[in-house]
């Protein structure tokens, strides 16, 4: 069965302009991702600030234009759709952000936010609405009352739960979720995280789940990709990705996860430095400056390795194995 | 609190004048009988008479009447336009956006005065309603700043990043994201606009192009009453005190209606 | 030894000119030693941002502490004290590090000069010792290239480093005391490591006390001597980490371990705790806890549990596995 969505070397450039910096150089924030979801499939994408997992997750959506790269999802090219089509794909495929409080308008009430894309889209006749709402209330763990509150009178859970009603009211196929639980408290996070995993297998929705926390990711995904400075540097099964991670960066993330054990603490891999601006425009393997692996060489500053089949995942480096 | 309900107590006594006045006072065109100019406050003039023996409180309570009058005028179009063309060129993006900033942009290096002044001499004798509408049509590009400056700010907010996942029309989010956001400024500039429309009012008036006698505004009763401050100072008084007080509850009122916005938004 | 930092009925309250006061923080009692690093673990909300704050004077001014409140810090007593009396204390003598270090650095001052800054508060030292010093703290807190750095702007930096530098900025003073609030929390995890192994080598080095304020245990595990877990303003156990970890006693404690993802665990659920945290103003009568609690009691809802002593250092505070019973 083909993937329901499939992204092909997706570029996103930036230019930061604006008066107070000095030269106008380029951010290659997403420098060719190429990936596939298939139906119910969740594909977890971590990786650290400046990886682009975020800009990654917009460009798919086409909140972002990519600079180039193809993203087709169920077979259509976003790219060669017109504004109202592409608007109307909209619906089969949506988002959840991080920033609860802010992703929901503070003016409107918790129901007028939920029937947004319901009225958008004509799905139901007005007087449908408000039961729908309450039944999207009651499927995400809510009290079908809440309708009539506004976002500021909720906790940042309970907002959470009423950014994934909205985006389930339209039913979609594919969902982005962008960092959903960081901003949550522990157990908190764990409420949302189940939910998520429930709406999934209830009605058979794929995730691109991103986030920095691999351990989070871990519940929830199928298969994990790693990002480092636009790249994917290994992607493969969660099982795989976690429990024998290939790519130097992989393993020294996974070392740096803190362990609520305090007998099984993980040998620290400690990287040197912090990842540098992604513009993009280095040549050789992006890792390469803080890269601990014993056979680092000349070629990993001069060629940027390609993702290739190792054990059962695809990993970007020259000398892993 | 308390300034909440000086403002209220102001802005409730002035509109009790203004609609009210008229009504119980009596003639402001009235011309005395002998023996009736310019005599000082007594039980039958509560504010004693001009030199014509024209009833002073009849005079300013036909004086607040059209002075607000113009005001709302004034306010109603300077908030319209402004907010209209603010979102527009602060909530989109592309060529109109930027041609009406850049428009904004110029319409707010014309100082207002001069553009009033240079507006009532080309047009010549102004009646109150058109009076309010060269006020209301050179006091919306501040309005529109403001507005332009939320706009910016809103679009990129996350719920509006949310309308458009959704599906939702550029135009659809302009009008039910961002727009309601730039309300609240915008209704503290604009009562506070009242304040500078009634100065500009009185200003004009006063220098004698604004409204014209013996039609009784403000700063047409205090044009007036200069030739006899020291003999009848109740003709510059009680003007003076009306609008000072006006604009006192309009700029009090605009700061009780920002403090509660910010706090609402805590 | 006399711990450094002895905390007693530590007490928080926002009296209402109209409403009934709300009370932040409870009643908790703690200490941190010499060389030790003590944890305060909790979610928002809980009073533990509240807490250090107190301990530095730097509560908002509608806050007030309880009568009975007791800080001591090296013998001296600092609860009530004001401004112009603590001011000695702070930066030179107990130091406080924040969650984003880019909003408590000056944007339009280099660094060299905000550490400057710190050096020269309690004393006074020629420039050129003080660019020195500088210097010496920047190498300290592992700042490459630091005679360089001494003179970067902080947007230059990138998050990490910015809050070495508020690292140095606290260690100017030389402090006995350094409360870190939610340190790593805006740090990419790599470089939450970094900070952390960096924090410990500084309490070894320097023989600090260590008050580290996070939410997240795992970063405990590997560093803390000692965790207090709080609840709704209070403290409901406390135990050394590795007895905390292995034998959590506080049903909170326990719904907290289980609830967090782990990377060594398969698909299997996670197991929340059930309901949410309550704000200050709806705290419920009684062990707090207890409307989310599976193992609730009766007595519960009516009087609240204090922290029972229970074998070597583990205390908590609860009806039913507290009083030296296992359950």
């Amino acid at each position: 069965m083909s993937a329901l969505l499939d992204v092909t070397e997706l570029v996103k450039e930036y230019t930061p302009g604006g008066v107070l910096r000095a030269g106008h150089h380029t951010v290659r924030a997403v420098n060719g991702v190429s990936l596939a979801i298939a139906r119910g499939e969740t594909l977890g994408l971590v990786g650290e600030s400046g990886s682009g997992k975020s800009t990654l997750g917009r460009a798919i959506l086409h909140l972002d234009a990519p600079t180039s790269g193809r993203v087709t999802f169920d077979g259509v090219a976003l790219a060669t759709l017109k504004a109202a089509d592409l608007r109307r794909m909209r619906r089969r495929m949506q988002v959840i952000f991080q920033d609860t409080g802010g992703a929901l308008n503070p003016r409107r009430t918790v129901g007028d936010a939920i029937s947004e894309g319901l009225h958008i889209h004509h799905l139901l006749p007005r007087a449908g609405i408000p039961e729908r709402v309450a039944a999207l209330l009651t499927e995400v763990g809510l009290d079908p009352a809440f309708a009539s509150r506004y976002p500021h009178e909720l906790s940042g859970g309970q907002r959470q739960r009423i950014g994934i009603a909205r985006a389930l009211a339209v039913e979609p196929e594919f969902i982005v979720c962008d960092e959903p639980v960081s901003a949550l408290d522990v157990s908190i996070q764990a409420q949302v995280l189940n939910l998520l995993v429930t709406l999934r297998e209830r009605r058979g929705l794929a995730y691109l789940f991103i986030a920095h926390d691999l351990a989070v990711v871990r519940h929830v995904a199928h298969r994990i990709a790693v990002m480092y400075l636009g790249t994917i540097v290994e992607i493969g099964t969660a099982d795989a990705v976690i429990r024998q991670p290939r790519h130097p960066y992989t393993q020294a993330l996974i070392s740096a996860v803190p362990d609520p054990d305090p007998d099984r603490q993980r040998t620290r891999i400690v990287l040197e430095g912090e990842p540098s601006s992604p513009t993009g425009t280095a040549a050789g393997c992006p890792f390469a400056a803080r890269c601990g692996h014993p056979q680092r060489d000349a070629r990993c500053m001069s060629e940027r390795p390609v993702l290739r089949p190792l054990g059962t995942q695809e990993v970007a480096c020259h000398h892993a194995r | 609190m308390r300034t909440r309900h000086l403002a209220i107590g102001l802005v409730t006594m002035l509109a009790l004048l203004a609609v009210i006045g008229p009504l119980v006072t009596g003639d402001p065109y009235a011309a005395g009988l002998d023996g009736a100019r310019l005599s000082a406050p007594s039980w039958q003039h509560l504010l004693g008479t001009d030199q014509f023996g024209r009833d002073v409180l009849a005079r300013l309570g036909h004086g607040a009447r059209l002075s607000l009058g113009i005001a709302t005028i004034a306010i109603g179009i300077a908030a319209c336009l402004g907010l209209l063309l603010g979102v527009v060129a602060g909530g989109t993006h592309g060529p109109v956006a930027a041609i009406l900033s850049r428009g904004i942009d110029l319409a707010l290096a014309l100082p207002r005065v001069v553009v009033l002044l240079v507006l009532v001499a080309v047009l010549g004798t102004l009646g109150p309603i058109g009076l309010g509408l060269i006020l209301g049509a050179t006091g919306w590009p501040t309005i529109a700043r403001l507005t332009r400056g939320e706009a910016q700010a809103i679009r990129h907010a996350p719920h509006v990043t949310a309308a458009r996942a959704l599906g939702a029309t550029p135009f659809r989010r302009l009008m039910r994201e961002v727009l309601p956001g730039t309300l609240p400024p915008v209704m503290v500039a604009a009562t506070l606009g009242v304040a500078d429309v009634l100065l500009l009012e009185a200003g004009l008036s006063f220098l004698g192009i604004g409204i014209r006698p013996p039609t009784p505004t403000w700063g047409g009763m205090l044009l007036e009453a200069q030739p006899y401050l020291a003999s009848a100072p109740w003709l510059l008084l009680a003007p003076a005190v009306a609008l000072i007080t006006a604009t006192a509850a309009a700029t009090i009122g605009g700061d009780v209606l920002r403090s509660r916005f910010r706090m609402a938004q805590e | 030894m006399t711990p450094p930092l002895i905390v007693r009925d530590l007490r928080v309250e926002f009296p209402r000119p109209e409403d009934p006061t709300v009370i932040a923080v409870d009643g908790i009692a703690f200490s941190v030693d010499r060389g030790e690093l003590v944890a305060l673990v909790g979610e928002s909300g809980c009073g533990k941002s509240l807490t250090a704050l107190s301990l530095l004077g730097l509560l908002p001014g509608s806050a007030r502490l309880g009568p009975d409140t007791s800080i001591t810090f090296q013998g001296e007593e600092l609860a009530g004290l004001d401004e112009a009396a603590y001011r000695p204390f702070r930066g030179a003598r107990m130091a406080m590090v924040f969650q984003d270090p880019t909003a408590s650095l000056n944007p339009v001052m280099r660094i060299g000069s905000q550490i400057g800054e710190a050096l020269t508060a309690h004393r006074s030292l020629p420039p050129a010792k003080v660019r020195e010093r500088a210097i010496a703290l920047l190498t300290e807190v592992g700042i490459a290239d630091p005679a360089r750095r001494v003179d970067a702007w902080p947007h230059q930096l990138s998050g990490g480093m910015q809050q070495r530098v508020m690292l140095a900025i606290a260690l100017a003073g030389e402090p006995e005391l350094l409360i870190a609030d939610e340190p790593t929390t805006a740090l990419d995890v790599t470089v939450q490591a970094q900070i952390l192994e960096l924090l410990d080598t500084l309490r070894t080095t320097r023989g600090m006390a260590v008050l580290l304020i996070t939410h997240d245990l795992g970063i405990v595990a590997g560093r803390a001597d000692r965790v207090l877990v709080m609840y709704a303003g209070r403290i409901v156990e406390s135990a050394p980490t590795r007895d905390l970890f292995r034998a959590p006693r506080h049903p909170y404690t326990r719904g907290l371990l289980r609830s967090l993802p782990r990377l060594e665990a398969g698909t299997e659920r996670l197991m929340p705790i059930q309901g949410t945290v309550p704000s200050p103003e709806q705290w419920p009568s009684g062990c707090r806890f207890h409307p989310r609690c599976p193992l609730r009691i009766a007595r519960c809802a009516e009087a609240a549990p204090s922290l029972e002593p229970g074998a070597s250092r583990h205390h908590v505070a609860c009806w039913v596995t507290g009083e030296g019973r296992h359950a």
